[in-house]
């Protein structure tokens, strides 16, 4: 029975009325061709005409049906016309409108915040804890290497400085040793210790190779203090000045990324929001 | 016997032409206007035209007296504030679908089930004057007729809401399909599956029954007559 073979409420011989047409005659809404092929069909088909009555006969009872009745009227009072209509929390269907506005406003927000955190990036990518090391790392080996250089050279420089040591006599010692003194200590080797009898005289022989004129040493210790490192001076006040610049570059950063996250965040509760108000909207009928 | 109550399948006129129109439709559209400018006294007319067949759609959604008259108030009031919205043409259409939103709102609220309403609150029935029926009325037929309609409304109050309200709107209070497209927000389409479906649910509940299959077969014979 709710094959649709009708075209245009003639039915194929053979077949059966639909559901649709039924209903359709039933609501009276077939013309007067289509009408009298219905009832052409259902004089020749009996089940067809059984189903036929019964719609007829059950949208016939749903209009009898009786009316309840009123025990009052609804007309509205001065005061009631007065009063505006009781403001309960908006439900999600009112404020789809707002929410479609607010969640198209957030998402143009975020795509303009990522998309000038992607453009002021230095270099295209900003500078991580690794990155920052790295920059840092040649001063630190720079720093190392004239410190290293320094030591090896009075190591190396130990038999030739144990002569020099003879001739400098005390004097150049106190000297050296108050330049020792606010320098770091060199470790002390044998061969320093076999140098000299007295517990000061290896740090202050190291720091008699740093204290030494410059013409002295060159021709006796080719290995101290090579002039392809850079004087301890500088690097100190250079790291802490790139360690500020990445630090400060590192938080602007970091302000871009938790601004994208919060946007992401509230655009995702906007979105959650406005398809449970659309929802809401087409379950109401 | 039983008066075949006429349905004539109007289209809509969403704006309905003065010249040659109904005089009660033309009246209804004054008071419509004068409610717009704040005459509370138009509106109470309007009032007064409609509120039998808003307050026979709240009861049979939602088969509770006391609910379907807080419904049927509500209606009414959240009609007269935003009246200024109302675009023109039938203004019942308009009223009803505040109606049945009223009523899916308190659906929703209490979780009601319709048939256990039904069983627990007999609602009073109308004199027999409203019911279309003929003064002439045969006792058996009446009977049957009355028997018939205590199945189909336990019947009517098991269907999903919205079949319920397609049937209610279309074989009921007479609406068109395209009216209760409007009313129901839904196309055409849509309204003419949700009837076929509850027709078909209806039919095949009434013919489970053999008493009830009798009572049908019995009030199509007198339909017909």
């Amino acid at each position: 029975m709710s094959e649709d073979r009708t075209t245009n409420g003639h039915t194929a011989p053979g077949t059966h009325l639909s559901d649709a047409t039924l209903n359709d005659f039933a609501s009276g809404r077939l013309d007067e061709a289509a009408r009298a092929s219905v009832l052409r069909h259902a004089a020749a088909c009996p089940e067809c005409a059984g189903a036929l009555r019964d719609y007829t006969a059950l949208r016939g009872a749903l209009g009898s049906l009786p009316a309840p009745r009123l025990r009052r009227s609804f007309q509205l009072s001065e005061e009631q016309a007065r009063v505006k209509v009781r403001r309960r929390l908006p439900t999600l269907a009112s404020a789809l409108p707002a929410l479609r506005a607010a969640t198209i406003a957030v998402a143009l927000l975020l795509l303009v915040v990522a998309g000038v955190d992607r453009l002021t990036a230095p270099g295209g990518k900003a500078p991580s804890n690794a990155n920052f090391a790295a920059m840092a790392a040649p001063t630190q080996t720079a720093t190392s290497v004239a410190i290293n250089s320094v030591s090896d050279g009075a190591a190396n420089t130990t038999p030739t400085q144990a002569s020099l040591g003879e001739t400098s006599g005390a004097e150049s010692r106190s000297e050296t040793s108050q330049a020792a003194s606010a320098i770091a200590p060199a470790p002390a080797s044998g061969s320093l210790n076999a140098g000299s009898a007295s517990e000061g005289a290896a740090p202050s022989n190291a720091a008699a190779k740093i204290a030494l004129p410059p013409e002295a040493t060159p021709a006796s210790s080719p290995s101290v203090a090579p002039t392809t490192a850079p004087s301890p001076s500088p690097t100190p006040i250079a790291t802490p000045a790139v360690a500020i610049a990445a630090a400060s570059s590192g938080s602007d950063r970091m302000g871009w990324r938790v601004a994208e996250l919060g946007l992401g965040l509230l655009l995702l509760w906007l979105l959650v929001s406005y398809v449970g108000a659309w929802q809401s909207s087409r379950s109401r009928i | 016997m039983f008066r075949r109550r006429s349905r004539e399948e109007t289209p809509p006129s969403p704006q309905p032409s003065a010249a040659g129109a109904d005089p009660e439709l033309l009246q209804g559209l004054r008071l419509v206007e004068a409610a717009k400018r704040g005459d509370l006294p138009s509106f109470n007319a309007l009032v007064v035209r409609h509120e039998r067949p808003v307050y026979a759609v709240c009861f049979r959604m939602l088969r509770d007296q006391m609910a379907a008259e807080d419904a049927t108030q509500d209606c009414f009031l959240k009609a007269w504030s935003s009246i200024g919205s109302f675009r023109g043409g039938l203004f019942r259409p308009w009223l009803l679908r505040i109606a049945a939103n009223r009523c899916y709102d308190v659906i929703r609220a209490k979780g009601r089930r319709p048939v256990d309403s039904l069983d627990a609150m007999p609602f009073e029935i109308e004199p027999e004057w409203s019911s279309q029926s003929r003064g002439d009325e045969h006792p058996e037929e009446h009977a049957v007729r009355r028997e018939l309609s205590r199945h189909l409304e336990q019947a009517l109050a098991a269907l999903p809401d919205d079949q319920r309200l397609a049937v209610i709107l279309s074989d009921i209070e007479g609406r068109s399909y395209e009216e209760i497209a409007e009313i129901m927000g839904a196309a055409v389409g849509t309204v003419k599956s949700r009837l076929s479906r509850a027709r078909a649910k209806l039919h095949e509940s009434l013919r489970a029954q053999p008493e009830q299959r009798e009572l049908l077969e019995r009030f199509g014979r007198h339909y017909d007559e």
